[in-house]
């Protein structure tokens, strides 16, 4: 009687330890189960976000490329111009090669925005005198040598002689960030 | 034959039969056997299945991110590069040339009439306003008018406008503002 008790009782906690193994591996399986859950789940969401930022890029995409298209366009107008001398020497040459009378040139540099794109601009203060239509087409031609440019002040007057002209300008250029 | 029979004597029975209730714990193992055989391949397969599955996430998941982290840096690059645009179209708002405005003014002039003094002033707030002065010798009101027509004809748009008209000449002043057809 006591043999077939204790094989009983044996045979019970095998069975005890089996059931716990398959419990263990029944909640080793849980486990599995959620983590394939969860990272479905951070998948499906970093797909998502994904999809959002692909559709955000298409709409700034679109929304700004006439202006991004504009500035491409204009880029290589305001790069040369980095240093307040390379505009300078640039307004010296298109005097020099307009063949214009000038009185009096004065540069100077001006604060646009610290911390934009545009820091600083070269100012330039002219005063010239020429016969009339010279004088207009001068003024013509630097305002398209320089598209980046601004002229700031214009004035014109009579010259001295009947078919003169005195135009005091003053000019900005540009000085891009480097 | 006596004798061997006599050797061996009637015995109690030391140990009587186990109760019924105890002889349920052997099936009870055969089928706890069977059962979490079963079960246990099932779990198995099923956690493997499970590993793959969340691997397979996981790779997904990087691949989403590395996608999403593309993305958002070309937004970005997007949005710098618009906002240096703004800057420059803004610069280039009030950078529209003035030379063709005095050339205008300047052929408008009918045969009576000659400029005077010819001014423009950018706002130093808004650049894109021009403040136009204009002294014309010899001429009127219909002088005034044929100038501004040949203005408006380059797009612009005359605001504030004031004429003083003296005695051989008219001084006229309006900001100018250029208005995109």
């Amino acid at each position: 009687m006591r043999n077939h008790q204790t094989a009983c009782f044996l045979l019970f906690v095998v069975i005890i330890g089996i059931l716990y193994g398959v419990n263990e591996l029944r909640t080793a399986t849980r486990v599995a189960y959620n983590a394939a859950s969860a990272s479905q789940l951070e998948a499906e969401g970093a797909e998502q976000r994904a999809q959002i930022a692909q559709i955000q890029l298409k709409t700034l995409d679109s929304k700004t490329s006439e202006l991004r298209q504009a500035y491409d366009e204009w880029k290589p107008h305001f790069q040369p111009f980095q240093t307040t001398q390379a505009a300078e020497q640039r307004v010296a040459e298109l005097i020099r090669n307009g063949d214009i009378f000038l009185i009096s040139q004065r540069f100077d540099t001006q604060e646009i925005d610290r911390d934009g794109l545009i820091p600083q601009a070269l100012v330039g203060d002219l005063v010239l005198e020429d016969e009339y239509s010279k004088t207009l087409n001068w003024l013509g031609r630097l305002e398209e040598a320089l598209p980046s440019c601004r002229i700031t002040r214009c004035k014109l007057t009579r010259g001295d002689r009947a078919n003169d002209i005195r135009l005091e300008v003053q000019i900005q250029i540009p000085i891009l960030r480097g | 034959m006596n004798l061997i029979h006599d050797l061996k004597s009637e015995r109690q029975n030391v140990s009587p039969g186990l109760p019924s209730a105890y002889r349920l714990v052997p099936m009870a193992f055969y089928l706890v056997m069977v059962a979490s055989l079963v079960l246990s391949v099932y779990l198995y397969l099923s956690k493997k299945d499970y590993e793959k599955t969340r691997a397979s996430m996981e790779a997904r998941l990087a691949q989403a991110r590395a996608e999403e982290v593309s993305l958002i840096s070309k937004q970005d690059a997007i949005v710098s590069e618009a906002k240096v645009a703004e800057g420059i179209a803004k610069w280039l708002e009030g950078s529209h040339p003035l030379q063709p405005i005095a050339a205008v003014i300047g052929r408008s002039m009918d045969k009576a009439s000659t400029v005077a003094e010819l001014a423009l002033d950018r706002n130093p707030e808004i650049p894109a306003h021009t403040f136009l002065q204009l002294k014309i010798d010899g001429s009127g009101s219909e002088q005034i008018e044929s100038t501004l027509n040949a203005i408006y004809a380059l797009n612009y748009q005359t605001y504030s406008a004031q004429q003083v008209k003296g005695r051989n000449s008219t001084d006229f002043q309006a900001t100018l503002i250029y208005s995109k057809k």
